[in-house]
């Protein structure tokens, strides 16, 4: 009877931790200060990897079957992983552009944004600690 | 005829067929030319729905690659776009630029006048439907559409083709079998049907009950109709020939003369009785039309006024015409003519000479006296009036003379020699004149003479007295002479009158004064004549008057016995007193009661007082008897005995109380009426007095034959008694007759005691006069009769 009253309060702990904050990060030196909703899109989408002030962007990207990428590409474009993946399948085949690079997993994404100050990913705000500059935090709706 | 029906009948066939054909051609022209709009716009329509179409196939392609202006990406879905035949050219541009574009090589040659715009479609970011990322632009294939267009209207008009061929062959076989082949089989059956016998029209098979069955019956009607129409036709044409031959023969045999003539009259015929009835040649000898006009009439500008007046008045008029025939001299002719058209009359000609020669003759007897050939009364006048008409100022004289004592002659003598004495006397009056002079025998004894020129009073009395010479001349009959004497009235013209009937009864007014002078004389007319015949007419009216109003009186004049001495009746002798004349005369109105007619009402109202009187004497004690003097005018008529006798039985009054004077004239009319009525009277009672004896003709055999019961001697016979004459001779006698014939006698117009005692003497048994009485009023009797009876008395004394 004791576990079924925690049931609830279980689940409320759970749901955050699936639809956690997920932000824009840089390292914390990078001479990307911040950045909108569109510039977002258009560089993690291929549109272009350099900002209108004329730095360089690197997007680096999560394996589409994660969490972060599917709550990323949701709370930006509410686009599911799938439609993602089937968006730069079109690139991929015919056209010029390719994707951003992708890692493994949030840690190794970590290694490369504090490794390469054009890098840019994201992560769930809890993870982006002070090396970090958060420069578009995507909302949730 | 025969070769006509097929090609009409083909030739109707083709044209319906053809025109058909023709408006379904139109009509279906028309269609495509509107359907390959719709066909154009479809195709166009349709076009561009497929390039939409291809657009949304690649659409989130184009997206994409624009997004990311991605050359490569949009080449390939230009290239993929390009394998669709309705696309000739693509262009995919992002924001800035060209990305890709590609088109298809122009195919040879066509250009259809098609304005084929590009279809352009903005492309939108796949992550926003916001952001405009680009565009794209399909080029439609133009050749393709035409190509398409093409098609489609072909097919359309091929199948329009054959359903017009179909329903063309439909509609030719139908109007073929429906209604070619039953016309061409009733006309063939028209051809064939003979109307004449009674043949009718069958209508063809299965078309009983529709249009052509009616059509049939139509024509059958139709047919019997002529059929009937052509039979009545030649009925009557038969009959016209026959009327025609039966007319002829009446024309030409008839006995009246017949012709047809124009307006101008000229005859286009006439038959063989006109031509000998007014001597013309045979009509069939006759070649130019004969002019009515031309023949020998005595007045031939008659005819064409007589032919204007039938044709104007459309009326059947007739007249007598003289012509002169040329063998049988002056004839006439009545033609009656009758309108027969417009300008046409048919004339009826008869020979009428008899006719007009017999009126002629009767017209001249009219006016003639057969006995002397001389003039009737119509004639005479006749003449006058003519001459006073046309000679206004010519003067004459009027002589109207009569024969005195013709009558005695003619009764005496019979009417045979009265009859030749007229003709002598015709001829004498004739020898006497001088031509220009007139004469006629106005009837019976009566002559007029009308002398021309001679209007002095002088000449014509001498003239009036040569004639009456000549007729005094004795005339000589059957071995006997006669002597005759005239009586001649004169009246001129102008001076005694200006028109006939004044200027014949003027001299009729002469005449009658000589007449009344006695005869054998003449008068000239005077206007005092005219002036006592009018007093004479106004007295007769006055006495109508007076009969009414009560002027006559009856006054009593006793009757004495003269051996007595006492009166033993009296005589009513009627008086009247005129409003403005005075008393008049008995002798002056009694004539005048007599012409006229009164005296039947005053005699009666005589006869009427005289009872009422009696009655009122015999209540009143006085015993009395009267006479009342009955005119020969009364009898028998005037006065019946029954009346007489209704009256006195009414008053209670015995016959023998009245006494009837009667006169001698009385027995001259017609003896047996008069005769009976004396007998009746008589035979009832009444007493019967001759009146006036001797005075006229007194026959001794009328006092004999009749039934009387007194004579009374006429005054005249009483006036010279006292002398010794023949009249105291003849009363004596007349006084011994009566007596022996048991007659009484009345001696009238006793006036002198001499008188009387010579009377007395005679043996007359009755006298009256005024030695007794004049008449008296009733109211005056009494005291007359006292008087008489003292008389009486003092003369025996």
């Amino acid at each position: 009877m004791r576990c079924l009253r925690l049931l609830p309060l279980l689940l409320l702990l759970a749901l955050p931790a699936a639809h956690a904050d997920m932000v824009v990060a840089v390292r914390a030196d990078s001479e990307i200060s911040t950045l909108g909703k569109t510039e977002v899109t258009n560089i993690f989408l291929g549109r272009y990897r350099q900002l209108a002030s004329g730095q360089l962007a690197e997007p680096i990207d999560l394996p589409t079957g994660s969490a972060e990428h599917a709550a990323f590409y949701d709370a930006l474009l509410n686009k599911t992983s799938a439609e993602i993946r089937a968006y730069w399948a079109r690139l991929v085949f015919t056209g010029r552009v390719a994707p951003p690079r992708t890692v493994d997993s949030s840690e190794r994404l970590l290694e490369q944004l504090l490794a390469n100050p054009r890098a840019i990913g994201y992560i769930e705000r809890g993870k982006a600690d002070r090396r970090l500059r958060v420069v578009f935090e995507v909302s949730s709706r | 005829m025969t070769q006509l029906p097929p090609l009409w009948q083909r030739s109707l066939l083709f044209r319906t067929v053809t025109s058909i054909i023709a408006m379904t051609l139109l009509v279906g022209g028309l269609l495509v030319a509107g359907l390959s709009v719709l066909v154009k716009q479809k195709a166009e329509a349709d076009a561009y729905r497929q390039l939409g179409e291809l657009i949304d196939t690649v659409e989130s392609t184009v997206r994409i690659a624009c997004f990311v202006k991605d050359e490569q990406l949009a080449a390939e879905v230009a290239r993929g776009l390009m394998r669709t035949r309705e696309i000739s050219a693509v262009r995919i541009n992002d924001e800035q630029q060209q990305l890709s574009y590609q088109e298809r090589s122009p195919e040879s040659g066509r250009k259809m006048p098609l304005t084929v715009a590009p279809l352009e479609r903005l492309v939108h970011s796949p992550f926003d439907e916001q952001e405009r990322v680009g565009s794209i632009t399909l080029y439609p294939n133009k050749a393709l559409i035409e190509e398409r267009i093409v098609t489609s209207t072909l097919y359309i008009v091929s199948q329009f083709g054959l359903l017009i061929a179909a329903v063309a062959a439909a509609l030719t076989l139908t109007v073929y079998r429906l209604v070619m082949r039953p016309i061409t089989r009733l006309s063939h059956g028209l051809h064939a049907l003979d109307a004449e016998s009674g043949a009718s029209l069958q209508p063809p098979r299965s078309h009983e009950h529709n249009l052509l069955g009616t059509l049939t019956a139509d024509i059958n009607a139709l047919t019997a109709r002529l059929v009937a129409s052509l039979h009545d036709e030649q009925n009557l044409r038969r009959q016209r020939e026959i009327d025609e031959r039966k007319y002829r023969g009446i024309f030409e045999n008839a006995e009246s003369g017949i012709f047809v003539a124009d307006g101008r009259c000229r005859m286009s015929s006439y038959n063989r009785s006109l031509a000998r009835l007014a001597g013309l040649p045979p009509a069939a000898e006759q070649v130019t039309a004969l002019a009515l006009t031309d023949l020998p009439w005595a007045a031939p500008e008659h005819l064409p006024a007589l032919i204007a007046r039938c044709l104007h008045d459309n009326l059947a008029v007739g007249d007598d015409f003289e012509l002169m025939h040329p063998e049988f001299g002056w004839c006439w002719l009545n033609i009656t003519l009758t309108p027969v058209g417009p300008d046409l009359v048919q004339g009826i000609v008869s020979d009428v000479t008899e006719r007009r020669d017999a009126e002629t003759r009767a017209r001249r007897l009219a006016i003639t006296d057969p006995l002397t050939g001389l003039p009737n009364r119509s004639g005479f006048e006749q003449a006058l009036l003519q001459q006073l008409e046309n000679q206004p100022e010519q003067e004459f004289t009027l002589l109207l003379l009569d024969l005195d004592g013709f009558r005695q002659i003619n009764d005496a003598l019979g009417f045979a020699v009265g009859d030749q004495v007229l003709v002598g006397m015709a001829a004498r009056c004739l020898a006497t004149l001088k031509p220009g002079d007139q004469v006629a025998r106005l009837g019976g004894d009566d002559f007029a003479i009308c002398l021309t020129g001679v209007s002095s009073s002088i000449s014509a009395g001498k003239l009036a007295q040569r004639l009456k010479g000549q007729i005094a001349e004795p005339i000589r009959i059957a071995d006997r002479e006669h002597g005759l004497h005239a009586s001649i009235g004169i009246a001129r013209y102008p001076a005694d009158g200006i028109t006939l009937s004044d200027l014949l009864r003027h001299a009729e007014l002469a005449l009658a004064c000589a007449q009344n002078d006695g005869g054998n004389g003449w008068r000239l007319f005077e206007p005092s004549m005219a002036k006592a015949v009018e007093q004479r007419q106004q007295l007769a009216s006055d006495l109508r008057e007076a009969a009414h109003r009560g002027q006559l009186r009856v006054h009593y004049q006793p009757i004495v016995d003269l051996a007595s001495h006492r009166v033993s009746s009296a005589e009513c002798l009627l008086r009247w007193q005129h409003p403005t004349l005075g008393m008049i005369p008995p002798d002056r109105f009694i004539p005048l009661a007599e012409e006229t007619g009164l005296i039947d009402e005053i005699g009666l109202w005589c006869l009427q007082t005289a009872c009422r009187q009696l009655a009122a004497w015999d209540a009143g004690g006085l015993e009395l008897n009267l006479t009342v003097n009955v005119s020969a005018r009364q009898i028998p008529g005037g006065l019946a005995p029954e009346t007489v006798l209704s009256l006195l039985a009414r008053h209670r009054l015995a016959p023998d109380r009245i006494g009837l004077e009667i006169t001698e004239s009385t027995l001259i009319g017609d003896r047996s009426a008069v005769e009976s009525w004396l007998d009746a009277l008589r035979s009832a009672g009444c007493r019967i007095y001759l009146d006036d004896f001797g005075t006229g003709y007194s026959s001794l055999a009328y006092l004999k034959s009749l039934q009387l019961d007194t004579l009374k001697i006429d005054k005249a016979f009483i006036r010279d008694l006292n002398e010794a004459s023949h009249d105291r001779v003849m009363v004596e006698a007349v006084t011994m007759m009566a007596d022996s014939l048991q007659l009484s006698v009345v001696a009238e117009g006793i006036e002198t005691p001499e008188q009387l005692a010579v009377l007395r003497r005679m043996g007359c048994r009755y006298g009256q006069g005024y030695l007794f009485s004049r008449p008296v009023p009733a109211e005056q009797l009494p005291e007359v009769l006292a008087r008489v009876d003292t008389q009486a008395l003092t003369t025996t004394i």
